[in-house]
């Protein structure tokens, strides 16, 4: 005997298992829980007694054929519930199921069927796939039977499935009844599985997953929620499928399992992933709040051998685990002798799992089904795996890759999975595949990375370089948004890689784009199909050809209904195959058909209308939040016509009629008719200084204070410069329009106008979706995906600060003030440069470049490395949202993390291309998880009770960057003419605009907390300390530029990083306890309770701390004003957030001293009634 | 390696293998009477094993 302790092994804990088939124990089930669901598809439902009942009618029509024991039954059936029947059906005949999947080539299908010596073929499929195919039977049920005992015994096997070796002819594993009831009593028990299991039915049946999907959950009660071929290929409909179905367990391949955002799925409690090695990255966003198991096992091992809990702390390679319940696995050398642990050899697998061999290949059978000389048990096998593995120090297994896929590159013998796993070592990448083709200088290694923004060839030359010897080396190195897959088994696709890897070797790429098209839908199918498959497209390259699959037709469809709003799905990639019809599809897309959008609604604000609504309460004399424009226009302007042309604006955009008055503190919008748009002319003519009188009239204009509840929320000045002359300003409430408007409003506003001075009355066509039919579409969409992507944030924003104090002039104004004032920078050509090629080079975008230098600096200037900055992202998911005028935009949270991975404590900081890389993806996610808007997340955050700054995002980086829209009128030449930004609603906004070819920096900022001095000191150090980085991308951060930013952005002025002294604060302590309420005390708490519907409300409870949010406190104003008669402002709520400050302050505020006699007798009355406790209090000792 | 010995192996449910000659047999396995290289054992396990069944199996069904 081998002494076990000095070799790698390692054996799983015992486990007894039910004797019997597995006919015989999900017949059991059915008799205990007859009516309990056992298979759904949406609407369509089987019960535990009719999955029984319609198997039992199909095996007695299988045994009138003569099926019994061991007969072989081929089952082609699409993926609905009856396929389960097909399944149970012929395991209840005795028979043994070959799986055959329709839709494939039918050669090969038949060719399958002859092999495994099928006569007879079940499911709806296969009379379509078999018509006319000599010795084979299409059998269906002829009705309901009574049930039959099951003929087969624990031994005989239940199906056989095909697998397709690394070489030719396809081969039959040959799995038992016995196999799959032990692999399901273990999987249950490691996964804590029981009857309340609701299945991802998600394998095909020729994928030995679907015993996880059907047998875990039908042997235990549990049901199988079976998905159809469309909701499985695609990953959104995939997430709608997993939440209606409310999927809580399931096994998924790593690759498919990428595409799902785990916060849409929160309710999938249970994820079993393998089937391929698991990515350290998609352990780290699956594993918290879930049970994530990896699994590893081998058709031949029956699914699974090896599994473990993976957690967000495993590195790459992540381990596989441990054997699963009474199975063994050794790690052995060439001679299958165990090597001592830590070493690398071939994983073997000993158990009740492993398979009774290969169908008719007895030879193949034997030489990997082997004598097992560890265990000391008579007669046992193990099965030789052929996959490399080496035992951690944990006693848990790792798996390093196929023992056969070694090459040998100039001489020397290399494995691939050790290329492969020290890539995937490399920051930055997620997924690697390594593959060996004939190149020009013989067999090269070519690499294959994921993410599309893989560190650069240096990056990871670099870190591979120390390594790898030299021939181990790749010579070529490729970056894709992902890896091709197999349908059928959703793994890698080894020989699409190889052909894939031939293809790089031999094409040079050309340098750069060459024939940009310029059809934006175009542009964006080219942008994506590059980004997806690695290389651009000509308008006529094929989509296979090009080494696309349904896997990446899923990952373009969604990125391009992600893109452009349409409504495309897999079947427009796979029918269209070229870049040109495929963008001819998307034109012709029905506008969002499935997307729940309904028309015709009436006027409803949308949330972040009902948040810019109450802003504008808070601060009602300022305007942050117009929208100002201004056209000078050359040659004769017909007013009449312009005026006309606005009512069409406005009869076709109603958002421009709409007026917000309130009810007891809840906003409503109103929609007003039409009406003739009078256009005030104010003639400037002859002015001795005009352009001064035009600049001071359009910051006014700017800064017009809108009334919400009045309306309406645009105004239009004309100003007269001469005859042939005038400047057309208009300013617009944000809560009516947004930067994408301006192009709606200028585009519709010339052909309003085109028509007028043609004599014609204007009429524009009316829009398809109207923004009420957005506010409605968003509401559904927000509450359906709300939850989850709350948790997402609330997840995402763990522990950052929801503060950013920039060094400032001036102390912090109580409450903030909406000043605003602008600065701006241009990029030097060289500093231009640098960020165009780095952002170049990382696949990435000048904005994610420059919002990583923007993170450096606020590293710098704060000291931390952990801040919130905000994003804009541009709500207009529908194309039906194209045309509308309205306000479409969020703000979102941006996390900038400037430290280490791997937390603090860690020496080197972390060079640019990674900030960058971070910010690309920060970016990206930003704009994933719409369903939970700004609000919510502050009311969630609690972070709404400042007065003092914007809650949560206090300065804002703005990267829609949208090419300036043009206003061309019939006969008149325009030009833009800037107008001032009317105030600044965070402390700073950054936006990234582009200047006479080159990126710049446009800043609004608060005048009460910064000067200009320091804030155009700061652009400029900003600017070089960007350049910077972008030239030296790869040393570490920190190291860079070390001089910037000067003292003069980095030191605050003395005294200035305060807050400014608040209010006076109420005359006397305020006692908490739990006394009887004064009067106005128990008017507060009584429209708390209403407003919050609470039963209780102490009069010591924070307002924000018992579900008080913004819009609660403007119900809160509405009401207290309305029952006092009085005059209190927001902010007093805000001040005074509990019911007892709040009514001191009603009753005695220091600033009306004739109330604080009140406040004095309430007091006094409160003391009284300690002294004389009510009647029905408990009595206290 | 090419060149090792092998035996064809059987064990008791009639399953065959095959072993390098110059080690033990493990508990449970026999000597099926064939040696030569890995191929000649392999193409002779499927000359001789014809019911691939394992014997309880076959020995149930009869």
């Amino acid at each position: 005997m081998t002494d076990i302790l000095s070799i790698s092994a390692v054996t799983g804990e015992t486990l007894p298992w039910p004797d019997g088939t597995l006919a015989e124990l999900i017949a059991e089930r059915a008799a205990r829980c007859p009516d309990a669901v056992a298979v759904r598809q949406w609407d369509d439902r089987l019960t535990y007694r009719e999955l029984v009942g319609r198997a039992a009618g199909l095996a007695a029509a299988l045994r009138a054929r003569g099926v019994g024991r061991q007969t072989r039954v081929g089952i082609c059936a699409h993926r609905r519930p009856d396929l389960v029947v097909d399944v149970l059906g012929v395991l209840l005949a005795g028979g043994c199921y070959v799986p055959l999947e329709p839709g494939g080539p039918r050669q090969r299908l038949r060719e399958i069927a002859a092999d495994a010596g099928v006569t007879l073929v079940v499911g709806d499929a296969a009379a379509v796939e078999f018509a006319g195919t000599p010795g084979v039977e299409v059998v269906t049920a002829t009705g309901p039977a009574p049930s039959a005992p099951c003929p087969a015994r624990a031994g005989d096997p239940a199906y056989v499935l095909f697998t397709s070796g690394s070489t030719g002819r396809p081969k039959g594993v040959l799995t038992t009844h016995r196999n799959v009831v032990e692999f399901v009593t273990g999987c249950a028990a490691l996964s804590a599985a029981d009857a309340g299991v609701r299945s991802l039915g998600i394998a095909s049946l020729g994928f030995d997953a679907a015993s996880i999907d059907l047998f875990v959950p039908l042997l235990l009660g549990g049901s199988v929620q079976l998905l159809g071929v469309d909701d499985r290929s695609d990953p959104d409909r995939l997430a709608r499928f997993i939440v209606a179905h409310d999927v809580n367990w399931g096994f998924i391949t790593p690759t498919v399992l990428s595409m799902l955002d785990p916060a849409r799925v929160p309710g999938w409690r249970t994820v079993l992933c393998g089937g391929e090695a698991v990515p350290a990255e998609l352990a780290a966003r699956w594993a918290p709040g879930r049970l994530l198991l990896n699994g590893y096992g081998p058709t031949e091992t029956t699914v699974l051998a090896v599994s473990g809990e993976l957690t967000a702390a495993d590195t790459d390679p992540v381990p596989i685990g441990l054997p699963l319940p009474n199975h063994r696995a050794y790690v052995v050398d060439d001679a299958l002798r165990a090597v001592p642990p830590g070493q690398t050899g071939e994983l073997l697998i000993g158990g009740p799992g492993l398979a009774d061999g290969y169908l008719n290949r007895p030879g193949l059978t034997a030489d990997r089904f082997v004598p097992d000389p560890f265990s000391g048990l008579p007669g046992e096998r193990l099965y030789r795996t052929g996959d490399l593995v080496r035992q951690a120090g944990d006693g848990r297994i790792v798996y390093l890759g196929r023992a056969d896929r070694q090459v040998k590159i100039r001489g020397q013998r290399i494995e691939l999975g050790e290329v492969e796993a020290v890539l995937a070592g490399v920051p930055g990448v997620d997924r690697v595949a390594v593959e060996a083709v004939p190149g020009p200088a013989g067999t090269e290694l070519v690499a294959f990375l994921t993410p599309a923004t893989a560190p650069d060839d240096d990056t990871v030359r670099a870190y591979a370089g120390g390594r790898l010897t030299a021939a181990m080396l790749p010579a070529r190195l490729l970056r894709r948004d992902d890896l091709p897959v197999s349908a059928i088994t959703g793994k890698l696709d080894r020989p699409a890689l190889r052909a894939l890897a031939d293809a790089a070797l031999t094409v040079v790429p050309a340098d750069g784009p060459t024939d940009e098209p310029t059809d934006p839908v175009e542009r964006v199918v080219r942008r994506v199909w590059t980004r997806l498959l690695g290389a651009a497209p000509a308008p006529d390259t094929d989509f296979l050809a090009a080494g696309g699959n349904s896997v990446a037709a899923m990952r373009l469809v969604a990125a391009l209904r992600a893109e452009l709003g349409r409504h495309v799905d897999t079947r427009d990639v796979l029918a269209g195959r070229t870049p040109a019809a495929l963008a001819a599809r998307l034109r012709a897309a029905a506008p969002a058909d499935a997307d729940g959008l309904t028309t015709g609604n009436p006027p409803t604000l949308s949330p972040p209308q009902r948040r810019l609504w109450f802003v504008d309460q808070l601060a009602p004399s300022s305007a942050p939040y117009n929208i100002a424009v201004a056209h000078r226009l050359r040659g004769p302007l017909d007013t009449v016509a312009l005026g006309a042309a606005l009512r069409a604006v406005a009869t076709r955009h109603d958002v421009l009629r709409w007026r917000i008055p309130q009810n007891a503190g809840v906003p409503y919008a109103v929609c007003e008719e039409p009406t003739d748009v009078a256009v005030p002319v104010v003639d400037l003519t002859g002015r001795a200084d005009a352009g001064t009188e035009l600049a001071g009239m359009l910051a006014a204009g700017a800064a017009h204070a809108f009334d919400l509840a009045t309306g309406p929320p645009w105004q239009v000045t004309v100003y007269r410069l001469g005859p042939d002359e005038h400047v057309l300003a208009m300013t617009m409430h944000h809560a009516v329009f947004d930067g994408w408007s301006e192009a709606v409003l200028y585009a519709d506003l010339a052909t309003g106008y085109a028509q007028a001075v043609a004599g014609a009355s204007p009429a524009l066509p009316p829009l398809s979706a109207s923004y009420a039919d957005y506010a409605v579409w968003r509401d559904a969409r927000d509450r359906r995906q709300g939850p989850a992507d709350l948790t997402w944030w609330t997840e995402h924003l763990r522990g950052v600060p929801t503060v950013l104090d920039l060094p400032r002039d001036r102390p912090r104004p109580a409450v903030q003030t909406y000043a605003g004032a602008e600065a701006a920078v241009t990029l030097t050509a060289t500093a231009d440069r640098a960020v165009r090629d780095l952002a170049e080079r990382r696949g990435s975008t000048v904005a994610a470049v420059l919002l990583a230098g923007f993170a450096e600096l606020l590293r710098r200037l704060t000291g931390g490395d952990d801040h919130v900055v905000g994003a804009i992202v541009a709500d207009r998911r529908l194309a039906a949202f194209d045309d509308v005028v309205g306000f479409f935009i969020d703000t979102v949270p941006v996390r900038l993390r400037t430290g280490r991975a791997d937390g603090p404590g860690a020496t080197g900081g972390v060079g640019f291309g990674e900030l960058v890389d971070r910010c690309a993806a920060e970016l990206h996610e930003a704009t994933a998880h719409p369903g939970a808007p700004l609000e919510k997340l502050v009311e969630t955050l609690g972070v709404g009770r400042d007065t003092s700054r914007a809650p949560l995002v206090q300065v804002l980086f703005n990267v829609l960057n949208f090419a300036p829209p043009w206003l061309a009128l019939t006969g008149l030449t325009g030009e833009v003419v800037p107008v001032p930004k009317p105030g600044s609603p965070f402390d700073v906004t950054v936006y990234v605009v582009q200047r006479d070819g080159r990126c710049g920096v446009d800043v609004v900022y608060n005048p009460d907390l910064f000067d200009a001095d320091r804030i155009d000191a700061l652009l400029a150090d900003l600017v070089d300390l960007v350049g910077a980085l972008a030239t030296d991308p790869h040393s570490p951060a920190d190291t860079v530029a070390v001089a910037l930013p000067r003292p003069t952005v980095r030191v605050a002025a003395l005294g200035a990083m305060t807050v400014a002294a608040t209010a006076p604060a109420p005359v006397a302590p305020v006692p908490t306890g739990p006394d009887e309420l004064t009067e106005t005390e128990e008017l507060i708490a009584g429209i708390w309770r209403e407003v919050l519907d609470r039963d209780r409300v102490g009069v010591a409870d924070n307002f924000f701390d018992i579900g008080g949010h913004s819009l609660a406190l403007a119900a809160v104003h509405a009401r207290l004003t309305a029952a006092t008669g009085r005059s209190i402002t927001m902010l007093d709520l805000f001040r005074h957030p509990t019911v007892r400050a709040l009514a001191a302050s009603l009753d005695g505020a220091a600033d009306r001293p004739e109330l604080a006699r009140a406040a004095l007798r309430a007091a006094a009355r409160r003391g009284r009634t300690r002294r004389t406790p009510p009647p029905r209090r408990p009595h206290q000792p | 390696m090419a060149d090792t010995r092998f035996l064809v192996v059987r064990n008791d449910e009639e399953q065959y293998s095959i072993w390098a000659a110059d080690r033990d047999l493990p508990a449970g396995w026999h000597d099926a009477g064939f040696a030569g290289s890995r191929e000649e054992c392999l193409a002779h396990v499927d000359e001789v094993w014809t019911d691939m069944r394992p014997r309880s199996v076959r020995e149930q069904t009869a």
